[in-house]
Order: C-alpha cells, then sequence, then structure tokens
C-alpha cells in the first residue's frame, strides 16, 4: 500500500499528529487533515483540545463504566467494557437511507420465517433449496406450523453494518436471535453527556436512550389475544453470562422483571413466575437464552435454564417468546447468500443496502473457487456466534489456512467464505494520540406493529492495530454513534 | 409483585453490608481501646483479652484459632479485614453482597448498586502492609463511609416498596443480633471483674461506641455509665438505630407493609416471632435487670434466628428446588451474538 500523507502535524491538533488515512475509508476524514462535513464542529473543537484535557476525560469515562459495572466477560473475567471517547458522526441524510434499509431487511427476515414454519412458499417457487433450509442451525422443527401473535418472529434485531473503501454501506451479519448490545448503545451515550457536554453543542445529536422503550412497546404489542396490561418478563440464563450487564440494564429500563429459569413454572398451561405472595402468570417473554435451553420437557433435557412445559404454552398462543424459537434460520449465515433475493421475493422491492459477496462452499462451483482463494477470503462459520470459527484468509499463516481448507473440504455446509472487505476505520485514542482503528456498526431494530430503528447504533472497534475483528466477547470496543444534523 | 429469588438476594446482601459495616466498626473501637490500659491493671495482658473479645465479637473463635497462634492487633485486624478464610471479614461479607446485588441489580436504583460495587472495588486498593501502616482506622473509616453512602442513598433514592423492606429486614434483623452479641461479650468480660472506677467508664463507653451510641447514650443518661444502664439502653430504647428495641419496630413495621402490599400473608410465620420479640421487650423492662440480662440476651439472639428461619421458609423457599451448580456453566455458553 502507498504511503500516505499524514495529517499535518500542526502545533495546534497534537491530537491528531501522525493521523494517516492509509487508503482506508476514513470515517473523520475525508482526506488528511480534512474533515468531513458532519465532523467539521467536532474537529474545531478537539483542535482546541490539549491532548491531556481529553485523556482526562477518558479516565473519567473509565472509571464510570468500571462503577456500573458495566463489564463483558472475556477470557473469563469481568471486564469494563472498552470505550473511546471521540463519537462517530453519521449525517442525518445518510442516516435516512440507511435507516430505511434496515427496516426493509428486518421485515424481509421476518418475513422468511413466517414463510419456513407457515406454508413454505419461496421453498415450493425455487428461491432457495430445502434442504439448505432445515439443515440450518437454528432450524426448530418444532415450530412448524406455530403462528406466534400478530405472526411475529424478529422482534429486535441487530444488523452489523461496515463500510467498504469506498464508504458504501454494507450488511455484514444478520443477528436475529438474541442480539446484544443495546444497553452499551444507551450508557454510552449517557456517559459521553456526562464526561464530554462540550462536544454536543453547536449540533443536533439524535436521542438514543429511548431504545429500551420502543422494546418494551414492541413486547407489549405481541402479548397473546386479550390480554390487556400483559406482564413481560426478561428471561436471563444469570450473572455468570457474558451480556448479564446488557440484561440487568434492559429490564430495569423497561421495569419489567428480570427472571431467571428457576423463578417460573408452567401450571394449568400457563406460564407463571414464582413471587413471595405466590405465583403470578406471565404473558411475554423476552428471552436471551438460546432455543433448546427454553424448555427441558420438549426441547433440550440437560437444560438447567429453562421452565419444563414452556414449549406447549407456546404452542398454543398463551405466551409470547421474543424473539420467537426458531429465528435463528433466519440469520443463518447459509441464508445471508440468499437475503437480496429473499428481499426481492417477499417485499417485491430492491434491497436498499447491499452485502458483501458470499460464497458456499456446499456449492460445487463455490467450494473451488473458495479453496483456491483462501488467501483473500473471510471464512465463517455458520453457527459461529460473536466472532468465534473465523479465519481472515489475509492474515492467517498457511497452517492454519490449510487446516481450515480441510475442515471446509469435509464439511462444506458448516462454512461460508466472504470476499475481504477494507472495513473504514476511525480515529480511537491510543497513549495519548488519535490512531486509525476498523470500526462496524450494530444499529438496532425493534419490530412491533412496525419496524422502528434506534437512531445511529453501537460502534464497535477493533481494539487492535490492523485488526478486523470487532466482537465485544473478543476484546473489542465501542463508540458513540452520534446521527447529527444542523 | 415481587421475585421470592430478588427477596432472598435483597435480604442477604443487606445483611452482609450491615454486617461489614459492625465488623469495621467493631475493629476501630476495639482496636483505639487497646491503646490504653482500659481493661484494668496489667496493660498488655488485658490487651490480648480485648483483642480476643473482637474475635469473640466477630463469632467465630474456632476458625481464628485454627488459622492463627495468638490474637495481636496484627492478626486479629487481618482476620477481620480480609481473612479469606473468616466468612465474616469484611472482604467477604462486602464481596458475597456485591455478587448477590450484581444478580438482582435491576431491582434497585443504579446509584446504589454503583456504590456497593466502589465499595467492593475500592477494597483492592488495600494489602496487608497499607493496613499495618495506616492503622485499622483508615480502613474501618473508608469502608464506613461507602456503607453509610450505600445506606444513605437506599434512604433517599428507593421506593417504599417491596424490595425496600425486604433490604430493611435484613439490615434491621441483623443489626438486633448483633448488638445482642456485644452485650453478651460486654457482660462476660464484664463478670471477671468488679465494676467501679474509671475503667469501668472506659469499658461501657467501648461498648457504647461500638454500637454508635456513645453521645446518645451520654445524652439521656449522663449521671450513670454502669454495665446495666449500658445494657438496658443498648436493648431497650425504643428510639436510638442500633438498640434492639429499635430494630425489632423496624422489623415489625417492614413486615406489616409487606402483609399491606400483599406481599406475605397477615399470619405469616415472621410476624408471630417478630411479635414475640417485642412481647418478650415489653416485660423484660419491669424485672429486675441483673439477674435476668443474660438469659435475656439469650432469648433474644435465639428470637433473631427464629425470624429468619421464619421470613426464609415463608417468602422465599416457595416452590424452589436448589440450583445445580452446572446452571452457571449453561449459563455462560449462552450465544450473545
Amino acid at each position: 500500500m502507498p504511503d500516505q500523507p499524514s495529517v499535518q502535524n500542526d502545533a495546534a491538533a497534537p491530537l491528531f499528529a501522525d493521523y494517516a488515512t492509509d487508503g482506508f475509508y476514513d470515517e473523520m476524514f475525508a482526506a488528511p487533515g480534512e474533515p468531513r462535513q458532519a465532523y467539521a464542529a467536532l474537529h474545531r473543537r478537539l483542535l482546541r483540545m490539549e491532548p491531556p484535557a481529553f485523556a482526562s476525560k477518558a479516565r473519567l469515562a473509565e472509571s464510570a463504566y468500571l462503577a456500573q459495572g458495566i463489564t463483558f466477560a472475556h477470557d473469563g473475567r469481568e471486564r469494563p467494557f472498552p470505550f473511546d471517547l471521540l463519537p462517530r458522526l453519521i449525517a442525518a441524510e445518510e442516516w435516512a437511507q440507511v435507516e430505511l434499509g434496515l427496516a426493509q431487511r428486518v421485515r424481509a427476515l421476518d418475513r422468511f420465517c413466517q414463510d419456513i414454519y407457515g406454508p413454505a412458499r419461496a421453498i415450493a417457487d425455487g428461491v432457495l433449496p430445502r434442504h439448505l433450509v432445515v439443515t440450518c442451525g437454528g432450524y426448530q422443527r418444532a415450530m412448524v406450523g406455530v403462528e406466534p401473535p400478530l405472526g411475529r418472529f424478529v422482534h429486535l434485531a441487530g444488523i452489523d453494518l461496515v463500510r467498504d473503501d469506498a464508504g458504501r454501506w454494507l450488511v455484514l451479519e444478520d443477528n436475529v436471535r438474541s442480539p446484544s448490545g443495546m444497553s452499551y448503545l444507551v450508557q454510552n451515550r449517557t456517559f459521553m453527556r456526562r464526561v464530554f457536554p462540550e462536544a454536543f453543542r453547536g449540533q443536533i445529536v439524535e436521542p438514543v436512550g429511548h431504545g429500551p422503550y420502543l422494546l418494551l412497546w414492541a413486547l407489549q404489542a405481541v402479548a397473546p389475544v386479550g390480554v390487556d396490561n400483559p406482564r413481560v418478563v426478561l428471561l436471563t440464563p444469570g450473572p455468570a453470562n457474558a451480556a448479564y450487564y446488557d440484561h440487568a440494564f434492559l429490564a430495569q429500563q423497561m421495569g419489567i422483571p428480570l427472571v431467571e429459569g428457576r423463578d417460573m413454572v408452567v401450571r394449568n398451561r400457563r406460564l407463571y413466575v414464582k413471587t413471595t405472595a405466590g405465583r403470578e402468570r406471565v404473558d411475554v417473554v423476552y428471552r436471551r437464552i438460546d432455543d433448546t435451553f427454553l424448555d427441558p420437557a420438549s426441547l433440550r433435557p440437560d437444560s438447567l435454564l429453562g421452565v419444563a412445559g414452556l414449549m406447549q404454552v407456546v404452542r398454543e398462543g398463551r405466551v409470547a417468546i421474543c424473539n420467537a424459537i426458531g429465528t435463528g434460520v433466519a440469520d443463518d449465515k447459509a441464508i445471508y447468500a440468499y437475503m437480496p433475493d429473499l428481499i426481492r421475493y417477499y417485499l417485491d422491492e430492491e434491497p436498499i443496502i447491499g452485502q458483501v459477496p458470499t460464497y458456499l462452499p456446499e456449492r460445487d462451483a463455490d467450494r473451488d473457487y473458495v479453496l483456491d482463494h483462501l488467501e483473500r477470503l473471510f471464512v465463517k462459520a455458520v453457527d459461529g456466534a460473536g466472532g468465534h470459527g473465523m479465519l481472515a484468509g489475509a492474515a492467517a499463516s498457511p497452517e492454519e489456512r490449510e487446516a481450515f481448507a480441510r475442515r471446509i473440504a469435509a464439511n462444506p455446509r458448516a462454512y461460508i467464505a466472504q470476499e475481504t472487505v477494507k472495513l473504514s476505520r476511525a480515529p480511537v485514542l491510543v497513549n495519548g494520540g488519535f490512531r486509525p482503528r476498523h470500526v462496524d456498526l450494530r444499529p438496532f431494530v425493534v419490530y412491533g406493529r412496525a419496524p422502528v430503528v434506534v437512531p445511529g447504533g453501537l460502534t464497535r472497534v477493533a481494539l487492535r492495530e490492523g485488526s478486523l475483528v470487532v466482537n465485544s466477547s473478543q476484546g473489542g470496543g465501542s463508540k458513540d454513534t452520534w446521527v447529527i444534523s444542523g | 409483585m415481587m421475585l421470592a429469588r430478588v427477596a432472598e438476594a435483597l435480604f442477604w446482601a443487606s445483611r452482609d453490608i450491615e454486617r461489614a459495616e459492625t465488623t469495621a466498626r467493631g475493629l476501630e473501637v476495639g482496636h483505639a481501646a487497646t491503646l490504653e490500659s482500659v481493661f484494668g491493671a496489667g496493660a498488655a495482658a488485658h490487651g490480648e483479652a480485648s483483642w480476643e473479645a473482637l474475635v469473640e465479637l466477630a463469632g467465630d473463635p474456632e476458625e481464628f484459632a485454627a488459622e492463627h497462634q495468638e490474637a495481636s492487633e496484627r492478626s486479629v485486624a487481618w482476620h477481620l479485614t480480609f481473612g479469606e478464610a473468616n466468612p465474616n471479614s469484611v472482604q467477604s461479607s462486602v464481596t458475597r453482597a456485591r455478587e448477590t446485588v450484581r444478580s438482582v441489580r435491576d431491582r434497585l436504583p443504579s446509584e446504589v448498586w454503583e456504590a456497593i460495587n466502589t465499595l467492593y472495588l475500592d477494597l483492592a486498593d488495600w494489602s496487608a502492609s497499607r493496613l499495618e501502616r495506616e492503622g485499622p482506622y483508615a480502613f474501618c473509616a473508608q469502608v464506613r463511609r461507602q456503607i453509610f453512602l450505600v445506606y444513605g442513598l437506599v434512604e433517599h433514592s428507593v421506593r417504599r416498596d417491596d424490595a425496600y423492606q425486604f433490604f430493611r429486614l435484613g439490615r434491621f434483623l441483623e443489626r438486633a443480633d448483633r448488638t445482642a452479641r456485644l452485650l453478651e461479650v460486654a457482660h462476660d468480660i464484664g463478670a471477671d471483674s468488679a465494676p467501679a472506677g474509671p475503667f469501668d467508664v472506659q469499658r461501657s463507653a467501648t461498648v457504647l461506641r461500638a454500637a454508635r451510641a456513645f453521645e446518645a447514650f451520654i445524652s439521656v443518661e449522663p449521671n450513670d455509665m454502669s454495665p446495666a444502664a449500658v445494657s438496658r439502653f443498648l436493648i431497650l430504647d425504643d428510639r436510638h438505630p442500633c438498640a434492639i428495641a429499635f430494630c425489632v419496630d423496624n422489623l415489625a413495621d417492614a413486615l406489616g407493609d409487606l402483609v399491606r402490599t400483599g406481599d406475605i400473608a397477615a399470619d405469616a410465620p415472621p410476624l408471630v416471632a417478630v411479635d414475640v420479640a417485642r412481647d418478650l421487650l415489653d416485660t423484660a423492662g419491669r424485672l429486675p435487670w441483673d439477674r435476668i440480662l443474660a438469659e435475656l440476651l439469650a432469648r433474644l439472639r435465639r428470637l433473631a434466628e427464629m425470624i429468619e428461619g421464619a421470613i426464609v421458609e415463608s417468602c422465599f423457599l416457595a416452590e424452589y428446588d436448589r440450583r445445580p451448580a452446572d446452571a452457571a456453566i449453561q449459563s455462560t455458553l449462552q450465544p450473545q451474538d
């Protein structure tokens, strides 16, 4: 890669001394020293700021995260969720398009689930092969013929977006099982207001604190028919889970009980929570445990986290599970390859946001291509969540590539391969100065009666230099994300 | 509506926080008392006696003896603050309270959780050498200030709902039990020597300070520092927050509120046990104090156990099986994309 001139080593801008764009799309700079339009006001403010002043704000934010216990378990330890104080800015006009594209995609994902567990028209019409669908790890045979309230399967989606080197938004991955991170999005903004209030001045920033209420409304909207004032609960696997903070925060913000499986019981074909005064009926369960753990009686017998008999209550429509059981079929990485076709098929619209070219090794032509081009591809296990089971071909050693090639050949259905995207970068505070790091964006789409997008999303940062892995379970950090106008 | 598991967590977390404060206060006051010859002539010998009394007060002399050869400033201070083998050390109590509260943090204002979490995180700033260098006072003062911050936040930001009442039950049950224990230990020591002279006053003052009640007592009873007057005050005064009668009133009030909100039944066993304690205190004031004191304290401590048992039995255990240890492992394995 040719060396790019670095940002002027201006005495007034030591925070950006030696900051280079290196031919990547940089979120903040159109060219070295030239901030993009959306960043103009923020950039001016930062130029006036001494590095120690910025660093002390960053430390203040860090101690706030630790005190609040905003942590993510990594390597079996509870760590503060790393937060970078420089926000990521998106202009409102640009966001409006992204928002439409996200809503469109989530409607299609939801329709796909309805169809697959219902009439399966997409299979009959030859849009995608039956065997691909029923071999998805997230496909739940038990849901065939079950129609959840409003027909809704996907109530909360986290659609991971990236920007390529031309600045185009692309969908990298759909998450419609139990996407985590809305708490970080809301709390990033809370701490930002607290430690860096001056950055907000001179522009209009879309608020995000209503995200949990949007979710609550969606959850209430899908209560079983005839239930006014539904009792909604959040089912957590417990404090040992990596995303427990997310569960506790959302339950508190929504004002609903945070329950564990052992707090509930099925009696008289209904679901109840155990209170100090006896049992109370539950109508909607926002669950953060895996499908198969939900009911030891009919799904996974060794589950200690679920409620025996729950599946039957679901089938009889006496309780809504959010997201519905079986949504994992829609965010299977092999189904991803068919998403543009599925959007056209279900909605009769062209996809508004593009996606990364994807190869399915189980198709013969694709497999040959993948095995021949591993050094430039990104390989993912179809059932891998949170950044596990991946191969970044360009960065891997020949031995690692060889090992992956053998695994792909042995079980082609278990993997997909994607062209490597040159992820955009943004400035991140490292040792007192800004350094470019790769970022992605996880916006949240809440879907009750209609899909609603929380403005912006969680910008995730790959903290290691050159790394493309942003997942919090892999030690990634985050930034507050501002949709701004004016 | 209150989940039984949440009620249980709040009750125990509150007890652990109160216990940490009591332990820190006991160490602070006890340490000060060893510096002068409060326990009579022969300061060294009696100094040791008072270190042992501190271990007695914490309630686990056997565990202490298993770990340490002698009760000295160093061994007792460590045992009470960071002793890992001591389930009642400040560190053990705070760690347990923080883990418990973490599992129900959604039921408390975030400031309350933050204060408890900070209390826990700040303990990591202390080491054995720092404790020795700065002395127990600095440590105890820090811990106690942070715990009172928690209490202040609870009082001024928690709605008086069922969560608050279970928190209050834990705090006052623990406090009543600890005050009774303090008086038992004081009584045992007092029985050894004839009460007279300035040492007696010093001893009484120490007991009162250990119950945060020295100034309050002086303002009510300026002329009588006898052990009997002190124990009478710490048991029967219904206006001092550490006195047993005050604690029992709070238990009755908290339970009464839980009945009104429909969280427990009107004839629930904990209410019955609390009524027994109230009757006992009513009658005790009219009996010859010196003769009944030891028996009264023993009965109060048994009642504390009964009340705890009744709360656990009737509020927490409803329909629960014990949670298998493997559940935590499954919990860590739930993918959160």
